[in-house]
């Protein structure tokens, strides 16, 4: 038999062309009523069955109980950092008359006070609760978050106190001392998030404290170069730098959320 | 509203019993789809099973716009690409290779250019390759390809032109 050629290529339309795809394309074997499809269809139902028989709680329920799990245990540190950063600002409030030095000293309060999140972030970053996961069904990005605004509610709270310690027992105005603690808060925030989304979780906590250790000492050391950061009358540039500093933490936090890898370290 | 839209309902409202009407819709085609990808009719199968049983578990992530069948090739493309890497990538010529190229006969003829043209299909650099499948072997839209594939919608177009000169070049030699 003789092996005819295919057609006419030189005039093949692309019309054609598309039709003899698809219809090579659908050529592949398929038997209706396969078995395979009654089987798969059955392992879908018992891992619907599976999956409803899982409790389901909501971020809200979910967030009330890492109170009793781990909010109390950071809340009382930094209590206790509260009243030792009081005292120090009590008893040191004739030394600190110097603007410049209650200026370092916040800063540096700022930083610890963020600084004090850092061991239970690590460990929620380490450990990832992966049975908790499962029982919840929550993603690891969800019970960072929920982790997050526990530290989040315990920094709020410290930093006020601070603020009312500082501006009770000094003459420092109000609206300075805010941005005297905002601004190395967001500074070292915005650090450690930003490492938290791009670093391996193993070199996070050191990482971090390395970073936080820094600040403290471009803060407490006298350089020529870092009293502009404390001068009172710089305010406004201050503020910008809390501003754009806001911006970078609501960033690298929408990056962990959406993009950063440590998503791919969800259970469902 | 469609029947596909009635049965998504169904299901997030907790009526997971449509769930088995929805597998037998699009099991046709992603096993099709599944075997373009596995070695063999069995990896296939099991790769059909694991689509089916992920989408089931990130339906809660799914907000039904109209875009299902999208999502479902999604889950199907990954669950593809994680076996490719298991077990390695299909040889398309070894189902070629049984039938006669000298014996003749019209129906086989078609046929036979059909083979050739899947064999071709599998020539093709792999990102013009998937979008040739989507489109053509399991009738996605453009737009539905390029939302499988996370791809600009131009990129899809453009590769699919590149695809099709390149197919037509190598029909035009094959004569």
């Amino acid at each position: 038999m003789k092996n005819e050629p295919l057609k006419n290529n030189s005039l093949y339309k692309e019309t054609d062309l598309k039709q003899e795809l698809s219809r090579a394309l659908h050529q592949l074997p398929y038997e209706t009523g396969d078995p395979h499809l009654q089987a798969t269809i059955l392992l879908a139902r018992k891992e619907a069955c599976r999956m409803q028989t899982r409790e389901r709680i909501s971020f809200a329920r979910f967030l009330k109980k890492q109170i009793p799990l781990i909010g109390w245990k950071l809340w009382g540190i930094q209590g206790v950092f509260l009243a030792a950063a009081s005292r120090v600002l009590s008893d040191c409030s004739g030394y600190l008359i110097s603007p410049p030095r209650l200026a370092r000293l916040l800063f540096c309060l700022s930083v610890a006070v963020f600084m004090t999140a850092l061991p239970l972030l690590y460990r929620s970053i380490r450990c990832q609760m992966q049975e908790i996961e499962a029982a919840s069904r929550f993603s690891s990005v969800k019970l960072l978050l929920a982790r997050l605004i526990v530290i989040g509610i315990g920094d709020i709270f410290l930093l006020g106190g601070l603020l009312f310690t500082a501006t009770a027992k000094t003459a420092l105005p109000a609206d300075i001392a805010v941005i005297y603690l905002c601004l190395p808060f967001l500074l070292a925030c915005g650090g450690c998030l930003f490492m938290l989304g791009h670093f391996p979780p193993g070199r996070f906590l050191a990482g971090s404290t390395l970073f936080c250790f820094a600040l403290l000492l471009l803060f407490s050391v006298p350089l020529r170069q870092s009293a502009l950061l404390f001068h009172p009358s710089y305010q406004e540039g201050r503020i910008i730098l809390c501003v754009w500093l806001s911006v970078f933490c609501a960033c690298q936090l929408r990056y962990i959320i959406k993009a950063s890898s440590y998503g791919e370290l969800q259970i469902i | 509203m469609t029947r596909e839209d009635k049965l998504i309902q169904k299901i997030e409202q907790g009526d997971l019993s449509a769930a088995d009407e929805l597998i037998a819709m699009y099991y046709p085609e992603i096993l099709r789809y599944c075997l373009w990808h596995a070695p063999d009719r069995s990896l296939a199968e099991d790769a059909v099973q694991e689509t089916f049983l992920k989408a089931l578990r990130y339906f809660d992530r799914y907000t039904h716009r109209g875009k299902f069948r999208s999502f479902l090739y999604r889950v199907a493309a990954n669950t593809c690409i994680d076996m490719q890497r298991k077990y390695g990538r299909p040889d398309i010529s070894l189902e070629e290779s049984a039938a006669d190229p000298y014996y003749f006969e019209p129906a086989f003829e078609a046929v036979r250019s059909d083979m050739v043209l899947r064999q071709l299909v599998a020539g093709l650099p792999e990102n013009q390759r998937e979008i040739v499948l989507l489109r053509f072997g399991q009738d996605l839209t453009l737009r539905e390809t390029a939302d499988v594939l996370k791809l600009p919608l131009r990129t899809v177009q453009s590769r699919l032109r590149s695809a099709l000169k390149s197919l037509k070049e190598e029909l035009r030699h094959e004569k």
